[in-house]
């Protein structure tokens, strides 16, 4: 899963991004919010986390943009700011959810978990498809009710297929989610996972749609 | 303890007292020298009537009752060496030349005192007779009749006197139950309608008092809520790193995680002092005792222990004027306006450029001026910097937004002003502090 960050604050900012990477979360940092108006409208993602103490242009007004313009990006706001007016304000200006500082890591991997699946309107934190169920609060998968050890990436591009079955993701999509900037990233590298994943699971888990991309085998 | 309403009484009652004591007497004077007249005119008036009486009988002229009761008068007659008529034979007063006399007998009452009214007419004498106390009693009754109405009067007036005061008094009691209701979190201004024009004064100051500490107070618990949200992000930057640090794997990473844990504590820690400085440095709080500090040698005493700093940051700094100059005030003041001058020089300059400190004098002033080859700050946010917690866009990160606060809490306890401008050919920033120089000798 892939998402925006943008907090001012380099040393916040830097051990933030470590940390949800640790979780598996693919994360790109802004520090001010026109980088940010910028990454969102070149790349995809899957929530964003806003600092509203932003230099210039504040959090809250990049949210009010960001609505007027009826982008529905989920927004996790994340503020140093713990009275009811500063929490209040966030949400009513069209915030998902809000953080306060400091906060426990794994309560704000659950924040954004919870926000994108409410995104793509799904109830349950654990995701099934046919034989395939993967929870991504655990990074646990299962292959027909046995436990399947995958890599963080691998795991990545399988929540991916899942998140929309039925849906073909290309393999630029899947690189898109899969790696954050500056990441290194193999011509390859999407191959050689769908090729792990296969050999983990079964052949006919993920299926090729030539010329196009990838999509979830299984059930129609 | 001293009762306004018990000193009030005391004083109002004993005038009263005097009064009513001095009225009577002056009633009791001036009554007794009109009764005179009155009387010495009466004597003659029933002389004359007697004498001109018919025969032997001779009545008197009005009511004996009367006479005899009140004004006590006597009339007898001679003709030769003969009494021919005596009203009252137990008083005989011998025979006296003609006109107004007082007569002391000493009889058997010592001291008594007549007047006495002798005429000589159609070969008899009638003399008229009244006993002078009879005179001081009349005086006396006349007298305490005009005091009593006075005193009655006296005793209300005071008790008025006491009720208007109670009443007074009422509105003081209203300002003091005001005043024990007011606490931190109240302190409005007491209500100055319908008080006395004589209790305004206090309330007005205790007024202006009340808004003082209620801008103090405001301003101190804006302060530490300001304290609280700034050290959020340095410790949410801790928790953090310290859960990277809990769950690295291999020794490299574990490293790396302990530097930045490390340097997060740091950061976390020189924020707490800054703000500790700069409450020390609180216009509210004590002013300690004001030495004579030498500003060259603070001055040195900072370069000594930044010049490590310098050169690990690469940045080459240098004490290029120090003249020895005194000024008056806290030495931790100057301590602090100078090391956060300085350090913040040190922060914002890239490295491999130069940051200078002068000491030096002009004709009535001391000059500590700091100049660094950094950024500057563009003139329309001079002002602003000096604010709490104000930080620049572009600013080092990791800073507390507090050390130009904390220079500015400095110089108003040293009474200095302080100038931000360009540094060398316009680049970077100079700040030059001014301080009223120490006269020589004194």
């Amino acid at each position: 899963m892939r998402i925006l960050l943008v907090e001012d604050d380099t040393m916040f900012g830097s051990a933030l991004q470590q940390t949800l990477r640790l979780d598996g979360f693919t994360v790109d940092w802004s520090q001010n919010a026109e980088d940010a108006e910028l990454a969102i409208s070149t790349n995809e993602y899957a929530v964003m986390l806003l600092d509203l103490g932003l230099p210039a242009k504040s959090g809250l007004q990049l949210i009010q943009e960001l609505r007027a313009n009826n982008n529905s990006l989920p927004i996790i706001v994340i503020t140093a700011r713990d009275g009811r007016s500063d929490r209040v304000n966030g949400l009513d200006s069209g915030a998902d959810d809000y953080q306060v500082k400091p906060f426990d890591p794994d309560e704000l991997s659950a924040r954004i978990r919870a926000v994108s699946r409410r995104r793509v309107g799904r109830l349950s934190s654990v995701i099934a498809h046919g034989f395939i169920t993967i929870s991504p609060a655990t990074h646990e998968a299962f292959y027909d009710g046995d436990p399947v050890s995958l890599t963080a990436k691998e795991f990545a591009v399988l929540a991916a297929l899942l998140e929309q079955p039925g849906a073909i993701l290309s393999r630029a999509t899947l690189e898109d989610r899969l790696y954050g900037w500056g990441d290194e990233v193999d011509s390859n590298a999407v191959e050689v996972h769908i090729h792990n994943l296969r050999r983990k699971l079964s052949k006919e888990a993920i299926l090729t749609v030539r010329g196009v991309g990838y999509r979830i085998g299984g059930e129609e | 303890m001293t009762s306004i309403r018990g000193r009030l009484f005391t004083i109002l009652f004993t005038g009263f007292i005097a009064i009513n004591v001095l009225t009577g007497w002056s009633v009791y004077l001036r009554v007794i020298h009109e009764l005179d007249v009155v009387f010495d005119y009466q004597l003659k008036e029933v002389a004359y009537a007697t004498s001109l009486g018919h025969g032997d009988l001779i009545p008197l002229p009005s009511s004996e009752a009367l006479y005899e009761r009140e004004a006590r008068l006597a009339v007898q007659v001679w003709k030769g060496k003969e009494l021919v008529y005596a009203s009252n034979p137990k008083r005989l007063i011998p025979a006296q030349s003609q006109g107004l006399t007082t007569l002391y007998l000493d009889q058997k009452h010592s001291n008594e005192g007549w007047r006495l009214f002798t005429l000589y007419s159609f070969g008899k004498m009638v003399q008229v007779s009244q006993p002078l106390e009879a005179r001081r009693e009349i005086g006396i009754k006349i007298a305490l009749r005009t005091v009593i109405p006075l005193v009655v009067a006296s005793f209300f007036l005071i008790f008025l006197l006491l009720l208007s005061i109670s009443y007074s008094l009422k509105s003081l009691k209203r300002v003091a139950g005001e005043i024990s209701n007011r606490s931190f979190a109240v302190l409005e201004p007491i209500e100055e309608r319908n008080l006395p024009q004589e209790v305004i004064p206090m309330v007005e100051c205790i007024n202006t008092l009340l808004e003082h500490l209620s801008h103090a107070f405001d301003q101190q618990s804006r302060f530490i809520a300001d304290a609280a949200h700034e050290l959020r992000t340095p410790l949410a930057t801790i928790q953090l790193q310290a859960h990277i640090l809990n769950r690295s794997s291999d020794e490299e990473e574990k490293k790396v995680a302990h530097e930045q844990l490390k340097a997060g504590i740091e950061r976390a820690t020189r924020m707490v002092s800054q703000l500790l400085a700069l409450a020390r440095l609180d216009p509210e709080m004590h002013v300690a005792q004001s030495e004579t500090l030498s500003l060259d040698k603070q001055a040195q005493e900072i370069f000594d222990a930044y010049e490590k700093i310098a050169h690990k940051k690469g940045v080459r700094l240098y004490l290029v004027e120090n003249e020895p100059l005194s000024i008056t005030g806290e030495a931790e003041a100057l301590r602090e306006l100078m090391s956060n001058l300085v350090g913040n020089a040190i922060n914002y300059t890239p490295s491999g450029d130069i940051v200078t400190v002068a000491v030096r004098r002009t004709y009535r002033t001391a000059i500590f001026e700091v100049c660094d080859t950094g950024p500057g700050i563009p003139p329309e946010e001079r002002e602003r910097v000096f604010e709490r917690f104000y930080r620049m866009k572009g600013a080092v990160n990791g800073g507390s937004g507090l050390g130009l606060s904390i220079v500015k809490s400095a110089l108003d306890r040293l009474g200095g002003n302080i100038t931000l401008g360009e540094g060398y050919e316009g680049k970077g920033l100079k700040a030059t502090v001014e301080f009223s120089m120490r006269p020589p000798g004194g």
